[in-house]
């Protein structure tokens, strides 16, 4: 069966039998929802006729569409990786409604003409696209962009995406400036010092592999460069891809101290350890590495008791020659959009996480880290929803790809728990 | 006649033990070839071997290419400069040429791990690994253990000392596993900053006491410490080195045995290893260089002439 994204806007739809969720208050209830010109039209028991798309949603969850905070579109850019277009298309088969882009762009994301280029492209595309501005102009780690006219025009939050910001002193600046706005900055977790041009994580399998390491403390240290910035001036900041047991560690320690931090886990880093790079898969190669399996127990440990508030993709379209290279020279990265609720809830349903709990690290949890109000389930509110069917066994293939580029580890990979369609105001995926 | 249990060579994770033994053999039965007058058979009469060398290298191109001309097969060079690889030139573009037109083995040295198994996806005919980064260097790691095996008649229960910057080494890897497939010991002796975090668990002993290790060993394997690391904050002074971890006439006048030593070239005299211990009787350096061509005619027939006795 192919699915397809379809403008909805001339039609009526009708969700029957659906276990509605309702994750901003978590109660369920088996009812039908009737979606009009974008809007939820009615719930209830509701005929079916012939005026009505009909989707059976009898067994599955109807929830809030998700929301992705770490997403690279690369767009504006060549065009070849990724346009705003195919990313939009990729999301909304994942079952977002909303997804927040890095500004490494080209050019950069780093003032608000740009924004405001996105912003008004996004208002015609199946997602709504919120700029992450840049913290420092072309992502050169010294000098600040304007941050409040990026914020004041609609940037969400603000990164200097893959580039850590490794500048001490322009970390303060970038957290102190932007308490006035209330957005949070996100700065990569590497130190790259550190990382010594290391492609993978420094283990066992980096020694066998003969690949120079990227050890943890790369992660660690510069993590808590940051908590500690953030603590001393009570600015706010979100860590991205967290991936080893010693962040976690000392992220728990500065929530427990009360600083405005949160943080992220990427699906890639819950399903595949630093031994799955024995055959040198550069589909494999991701920033931060992928880790050891202890730190993988960690993480799920660290989303059950909180520590890690959220999932987010790190989508990184990257072309095939960019991959069909030798480890070291490929391009890290990983597409994920289209999988990343499907191989997150295959591992934490492993872990005997209730599908209710892995939703709210997908909707509620990220739309909060950035202040985005998720749309409530009554008559009236804009249809922002996503139908989920956690049973299903199924096997990710080419054809589920709707990026532009193909860098999935997850091919061929069996999944548990599909994303059936998913609507967006005039937007299906069905 | 044995065949290698693999099509390709390109790392001694991937040899069985038994493998490693027909290397040895038949090495030692080319040596015999060596001393003839006309050192020449038509084994690979017909056979075209094209050398990859995407890095610098002296003696493992002019090791392979002598052992390809002993065993009287058509060589083909092909070298590239590393700035080609840093202008973005992908490995596939390079071979497909090279594909095209029809050769029967490529043997290929190039600075990043993993490549050569890289290559086994874009090539059809079977790849010797000459080098591939901090990887695998098997056919170095063959001719220390053929020589090892000269020596002693044996490798099982020996124990070999592999001494100096073990982090950068292409050999160090190849040789403990290699080593350990054929039951011996191996001792990793160097500064802690130049032996790789996480090494204990490939079931070597590590020391930092380069007494301990000469004490330990029956052979040493002493690396080349590479000036160009000298001065960037690895080894703070040649003098400083030779100190703590240098192979010195004194250190091996102390010892109550005599002790093999080798050296995969080339040696940095009076650096990580004296003169005098480099050109003793104790050494068998030279003798390496000798096997180093007989354990590549020994790969090189064993992964392409077997057919032919058929």
């Amino acid at each position: 069966m192919n699915k397809k994204i379809e403008n909805i806007s001339n039609s009526k739809i009708l969700l029957k039998n659906g276990k509605i969720l309702n994750i901003l208050n978590g109660k369920s209830t088996i009812k039908d929802i009737a979606i009009e010109n974008g809007k939820i039209a009615q719930i209830g028991k509701i005929e079916n006729n012939d005026s009505y798309l009909t989707i059976d949603c009898n067994k599955k969850i109807v929830t809030q569409a998700f929301v992705d905070i770490n997403t690279h579109f690369k767009s504006p850019g060549v065009g070849d990786q990724e346009t705003l277009l195919s990313g939009s298309n990729a999301a909304l088969s994942g079952g977002y409604s909303k997804v927040c882009i890095m500004p490494d762009t080209n050019p950069i994301i780093d003032n608000s003409e740009l924004i405001q280029f996105i912003l008004n492209q996004s208002s015609k595309l199946p997602v709504n696209i919120h700029p992450i501005g840049a913290i420092t102009k072309g992502l050169d780690g010294i000098d600040i962009a304007e941050l409040g006219s990026m914020i004041n025009c609609g940037a969400i939050a603000i990164s200097d995406a893959k580039n850590t910001v490794m500048n001490s002193q322009v970390a303060r600046y970038a957290i102190e400036y932007t308490k006035m706005f209330g957005v949070p900055f996100i700065n990569h977790p590497e130190n790259i010092n550190l990382v010594n041009k290391g492609s993978m994580n420094e283990s066992v399998a980096s020694n066998a592999l003969g690949l120079s390491g990227n050890p943890t403390i790369a992660e660690s240290i510069m993590i808590y460069r940051d908590l500690e910035i953030a603590n001393y001036v009570k600015g706010k900041i979100h860590i991205p891809s967290v991936t080893c047991s010693e962040s976690i560690e000392l992220i728990k320690n500065y929530k427990d101290k009360n600083t405005d931090v949160t943080c992220e886990v990427s699906p890639h880093h819950l399903f595949f350890t630093d031994n799955d790079l024995e055959n040198y898969d550069s589909n494999l190669k991701v920033s931060p590495p992928l880790r050891s399996k202890k730190d993988i127990k960690t993480l799920i440990q660290g989303i059950k008791n909180g520590v890690i508030d959220c999932i987010a993709s790190n989508h990184f379209p990257v072309r095939f020659d960019g991959k069909d290279k030798d480890f070291y020279n490929a391009e890290a990265g990983v597409i994920g959009l289209e999988t990343a609720f499907a191989a997150a809830h295959t591992i934490l349903k492993k872990n005997k996480f209730s599908t209710e709990s892995i939703l709210k690290l997908f909707s509620l949890n990220p739309s909060r880290i950035m202040n985005l109000e998720l749309c409530d389930i009554k008559v009236g509110s804009v249809a922002e929803l996503v139908v989920i069917d956690p049973e299903k066994k199924w096997t990710f293939t080419k054809d589920d790809i709707y990026s532009k580029s193909h860098n999935s580890p997850f091919l061929n990979k069996q999944l548990m728990g599909k994303v059936e369609n998913t609507i967006n105001r005039n937007f299906l995926f069905s | 006649m044995s065949k290698l249990s693999t099509q390709h060579f390109i790392g001694l994770k991937y040899a069985k033990a038994s493998d490693i033994q027909l290397i040895i053999d038949t090495a030692l039965t080319f040596r015999e070839v060596l001393d003839r007058p006309i050192k020449k058979i038509p084994s690979l009469k017909g056979k075209n071997i094209v050398n990859l060398f995407f890095e610098n290298s002296t003696r493992t191109k002019l090791s392979f290419e002598l052992a390809e001309k002993r065993l009287s097969a058509d060589v083909l060079n092909f070298s590239a400069s590393s700035s080609s690889l840093n202008k973005g030139e992908s490995l596939r573009d390079t071979v497909q040429n090279i594909q095209a037109m029809k050769i029967d083995c490529a043997v290929m040295r190039h600075p990043v791990p993993g490549s050569c198994l890289k290559l086994t996806e874009y090539l059809d005919c079977p790849i010797v690994n000459a080098g591939d980064g901090t990887n695998e260097h098997p056919t170095q790691a063959m001719l220390d253990i053929t020589s090892i095996y000269e020596k002693f008649g044996k490798i099982k229960n020996l124990k070999i000392a592999i001494i100096g910057d073990i982090l950068h080494s292409r050999v160090a890897m190849s040789n403990i596993l290699g080593l350990h497939k054929m039951g011996a010991k191996v001792l990793l002796c160097g500064p802690p900053h130049l032996i790789p975090k996480y090494m204990s668990d490939f079931g070597v002993k590590i020391t930092y006491d380069i007494n301990e290790a000469l004490d330990w060993a029956d052979v040493l394997n002493v690396l080349r410490i590479q000036r160009e690391r000298m001065g960037i904050g690895l080894v703070p002074s040649i003098r400083e080195y030779r100190d703590l971890f240098g192979i010195t006439k004194e250190r091996l006048k102390n010892l109550k045995k005599e002790i093999v030593i080798m050296h995969p070239g080339p040696i940095n005299r009076g650096v990580e290893i004296d003169t005098y211990v480099a050109d003793s009787d104790q050494s068998v350096i030279l003798n390496q260089v000798l096997n180093g061509v007989a354990v590549r005619m020994s790969i090189l027939y064993l992964l392409l002439g077997a057919n032919i006795d058929e």
